[in-house]
């Protein structure tokens, strides 16, 4: 069990909703070190490399280039060695599909992109203060579902 | 020749229990503000230690404010699970007998390392036990309020989905299907 700092793993191919979060992240009281990749062929290239340490949570944007966060999602989900990363998909949709799709797929956390940054920092502030209490206190992760 | 000794406390202390670990051949990492973790430390070693390192005046004592959070933890999970037995009071009552803390000091203690209240992690602790009561014992939700203690089912689903963002039901009928899914 680690209980020092939350590793989260940004995946976004936009710089200025890349910013967005991390102004996000940096405000939650929780210790984070954040790291980006800025598509999703980045991404499983980095979670593929045994030199990086494995983030405890994803923040994955659903549509980018070469490769989309869905499939990204699915593939993550079919690697054992990745299974206990929680996925926190986040889109402009809100289409009550797309959610299920998301969480059928394996994301634990999905995230209604608000227009406007006080209410994404709050959505993020809940996303890691829950995934914080999974993350030191042996919830079952199988069941950890949440809609922001 | 007269001396003075000039020594810093807590770099010695470092030294001479690191030494001490080495030769013991224990694991161990130190951390932050004069911690230290030690892997697999039973009783009887504990006690060796301390009792070797009592003549530097050195005394290794376990950090308490952690673990009174781990105390405060297992306590609420045990109050939430024991269901109808449960004892009619509130949790912060039942937590100061308990643990014979004021209310006031284990919520400071556990906010500090948990990012988050009691309250709001005993909610937490309920939602977990209810998402298990709804996929694994199939209860209906008139039982499962009644066994966690709600006053309603409408309770119940407004918490759940302010917890989660997703209705009881919802919730179930996802879960399932990923399991068929599987």
């Amino acid at each position: 069990m680690k209980t020092d700092s939350l590793h989260i793993l940004l995946a976004d191919d936009d710089e200025d909703d890349r910013i967005f979060f991390k102004d996000a992240i940096d405000n939650v009281k929780v210790n984070t070190t954040v790291s980006t990749v800025i598509d999703g062929q980045q991404l499983m290239e980095y979670l593929s490399n045994a030199d990086m340490s494995l983030p405890d949570v994803i923040f994955l944007d659903l549509n980018m280039p070469r490769k989309s966060g869905m499939e990204c999602l699915e593939e993550i989900r079919n690697n054992t060695k990745l299974k206990d990363i929680s996925i926190a998909i986040y889109s402009t949709s809100g289409s009550e599909d797309d959610i299920e799709k998301a969480f059928l797929k394996g994301a634990n956390i999905y995230i209604r992109k608000p227009n406007d940054i006080e209410t994404l920092k709050k959505a993020i502030a809940q996303v890691l203060s829950i995934n914080w209490q999974y993350h030191t206190s042996r919830l079952n992760r199988e069941n950890f579902l949440l809609l922001v | 020749m007269k001396l003075s000794i000039h020594s810093s406390p807590s770099i010695t202390g470092k030294v001479v229990v690191e030494d001490l670990l080495k030769v013991k051949g224990l694991e161990y990492e130190f951390g932050d503000f004069g911690t230290l973790s030690i892997r697999k430390l039973d009783a009887e070693q504990y006690a060796q230690l301390n009792a070797e390192l009592s003549r530097y005046a050195i005394d290794l004592t376990e950090d308490v404010p952690n673990d009174l959070v781990e105390q405060i933890k297992r306590a609420v999970v045990e109050m939430v699970n024991k269901g109808e037995d449960r004892p009619n009071i509130n949790i912060s009552d039942y937590l100061s007998k308990k643990l014979n803390y004021s209310y006031g000091y284990l919520t400071a203690v556990f906010s500090e390392t948990t990012y988050t209240s009691i309250a709001h992690f005993t909610i937490m602790q309920k939602i977990e036990r209810i998402k298990d009561m709804l996929i694994n014992e199939n209860l209906t939700l008139t039982e499962i309020s009644y066994q966690l203690g709600y006053s309603s089912v409408a309770y119940l689903s407004n918490q759940f989905k302010a917890m989660t963002g997703l209705t009881p039901t919802k919730f179930k009928e996802i879960m399932l299907q990923k399991r068929k899914s599987q």
